[in-house]
């Protein structure tokens, strides 16, 4: 037990000295996941609204396949994303393997159904009594959609989070399309597996609070919004 | 006031859970304010969304003349309002702003809470969580006053709120009428709050409207009985006479007027009807002085209008036991 403290000790030595190769690392999962959740929100509230606003042919059918993709394999993502953006593959040309822009397209397609589907949720659970409200207060088309939107802000917010959280801990998709390339593609979960495969503890369990920190306060935020309303 | 149709329904046929709305002709002239009354599953709802343009009508039309956009020149409050997750401003100020109209809102919002009778420094800046359940109605009715609509649509606006929410919405209702000539739809089980607030009350029954004031319904079936007349049954076993119906399920009017209270069991008249009843209610009617009677017959409560004297005299107090007199020829066929 005596190396996991010393990996403790280590760890927090690591942070306070701002080590590059540590913060680099952050700064990798930081921005991929954002941009990964930033796509996915634009592209995924107004399918999530629609999956449940409206009535349509095959919609449960479509909800299912939503619902099942919840539980996609980070590595089959990976797999599917390689085959495509390697250099054989149909996406070859744009030269998305080993780059940032490859691990946020194969993480926007492993979050991308949280967001349908948990907005889709919150749409369905909002009040029946709130359409016709917006409608006799005078809202028509975007403005019932947007301010439906805002009513299920908080579990709109949650559906985020919880997004956010799968985005930044996965490492399926990292590691096989962003190559754990050290200063350039290396996130925290893929130091974390290479630190430890070296027995490198310290940086590891260094990395695995940061990753708990931005966790909770990604969490915290949501939690404050909720108070504040 | 400019007395010109805001509504003309016509030949209305909508289905509404298993029922059917049947409207042949309704006009409702600008300005005016009619009260909705009926059972549950009368209809008034049904035909409360069709007037606020919420649903079109399956068969027939619903003709709205508004003054300005004709959907945002009639609104309505639904009987258990929603507010929007906001503050009571956001909730009031939510119709104006999505019309793009954001003069002197602050004031306005003000001004509308001001006739629901909550003081807008207090209730303002306040969560929709943190209302009661009247003064949640008086916003949700307020976010309405704001809009200052041709046509304003209250379903049920009294049922669940407190006595002083009550008075209240009642009060800004009237002012809104008086200030900007606005067209009152209000549906109510409490006729005696309809009547006080509107100037005609129509009652619905299965889907139709049955006539106007306290006239009391009696639905049927009518079966064939001795002496050509046709029998209904009340709820509790006692029967009424009438004549012949165009049909057994041909629903009987009875007048309040043509009712004679008795505190004894008469003799020797004509009347073949001559109902045992308990006095249940008695209000006094502000606009013609007389007093109305809800009066449980058999399980079925009936209206009945008596004159100040008459009630004095006869001693007419809740619990009295009564009979209800008329002739078979006061039940008319509708």
């Amino acid at each position: 037990m005596e190396y996991l403290a010393q990996g403790f000790i280590s760890a927090f030595k690591l942070l306070i000295s701002g080590d590059e190769q540590t913060y680099s690392a952050v700064f990798t999962t930081v921005k991929a996941s954002s941009l990964s959740i930033c796509i996915s929100l634009i592209i995924g509230l107004p399918l999530g609204f629609i999956l449940g606003y409206y009535d349509f042919p095959c919609k449960k059918q479509i909800r299912a396949v939503v619902d099942t993709l919840l539980a996609l394999p980070t590595v089959v993502v990976g797999l599917l994303v390689y085959a495509f953006v390697t250099k054989k593959g149909p996406l070859g040309d744009y030269n998305l393997l080993f780059e940032i822009s490859g691990i946020v397209a194969g993480q926007v397609i492993l979050i991308l159904p949280i967001v349908v589907s948990l907005s889709a949720t919150a749409i369905e659970s909002l009040d029946e009594r709130l359409k016709n409200t917006l409608i006799t207060l005078g809202a028509t088309g975007n403005k019932i959609i947007l301010s439906s939107l805002f009513e299920a802000r908080f579990a709109i917010m949650a559906a985020a989070v919880n997004a956010y959280s799968r985005a930044i801990a996965e490492v399926g998709v990292s590691m096989m399309i962003g190559g754990n390339i050290k200063w350039h593609t290396r996130t925290i979960t893929t130091a974390i597996a290479l630190e430890t495969g070296k027995g490198q503890f310290a940086m590891g369990i260094a990395l695995g609070i940061v990753l708990l920190c931005i966790g909770f306060f990604v969490n915290w935020v949501l939690i404050f919004f909720r108070k504040r309303a | 006031m400019n007395k010109t149709p805001l509504y003309e329904l016509k030949d209305i046929k909508h289905t509404y859970n298993r029922f059917m709305l049947r409207i042949p002709e309704l006009i409702i002239e600008r300005g005016d304010s009619i009260g909705l009354a009926g059972p549950n599953g009368s209809g008034k709802s049904t035909l409360m969304r069709l007037l606020a343009l919420l649903e079109e009508p399956a068969h027939g039309s619903v003709a709205f003349h508004p003054s300005g956009e004709r959907k945002t020149s009639v609104t309505m409050l639904q009987q258990d309002p929603y507010l929007l997750k906001r503050s009571v401003y956001d909730n009031v100020s939510y119709g104006l702003k999505i019309r793009k109209d954001r003069r002197s809102l602050r004031e306005r919002v003000a001004e509308s809470l001001d006739l629901v009778n909550l003081d807008p420094a207090k209730f303002m800046h306040r969560s929709w969580y943190e209302l009661s359940g009247g003064e949640a109605q008086r916003v949700a009715l307020a976010s309405r006053i704001i809009l200052k609509p041709d046509a304003l649509l209250l379903d049920e606006p009294v049922a669940n709120v407190d006595t002083e929410s009550s008075y209240a919405i009642s009060e800004a209702v009237k002012k809104m009428r008086e200030m900007h000539s606005t067209t009152l739809i209000i549906s109510s089980h409490d006729i005696s709050w309809l009547n006080n607030i509107t100037d005609k009350v129509l009652k619905l029954h299965n889907g139709r409207i049955t006539g106007a004031g306290n006239i009391n319904i009696l639905p049927g079936p009518w079966i064939k009985g001795e002496k050509g007349l046709w029998q209904y049954t009340l709820p509790e076993g006692y029967s009424v006479y009438a004549t012949e119906p165009p049909e057994p399920d041909s629903i009987g009017i009875l007048h309040p007027h043509e009712i004679i209270i008795s505190d004894r069991k008469v003799k020797n008249i004509s009347a073949v009807n001559k109902v045992p009843a308990t006095v249940k209610l008695m209000v006094k009617e502000e606009k013609t002085g007389s007093i109305r009677v809800e009066a449980d017959a058999s399980g079925r409560i009936i209206n009945i209008e008596i004159t100040e004297e008459s009630a004095k005299k006869m001693q007419i107090i809740p619990g009295k036991k009564i009979f209800l007199i008329f002739k078979a020829t006061s039940v008319i066929w509708h």
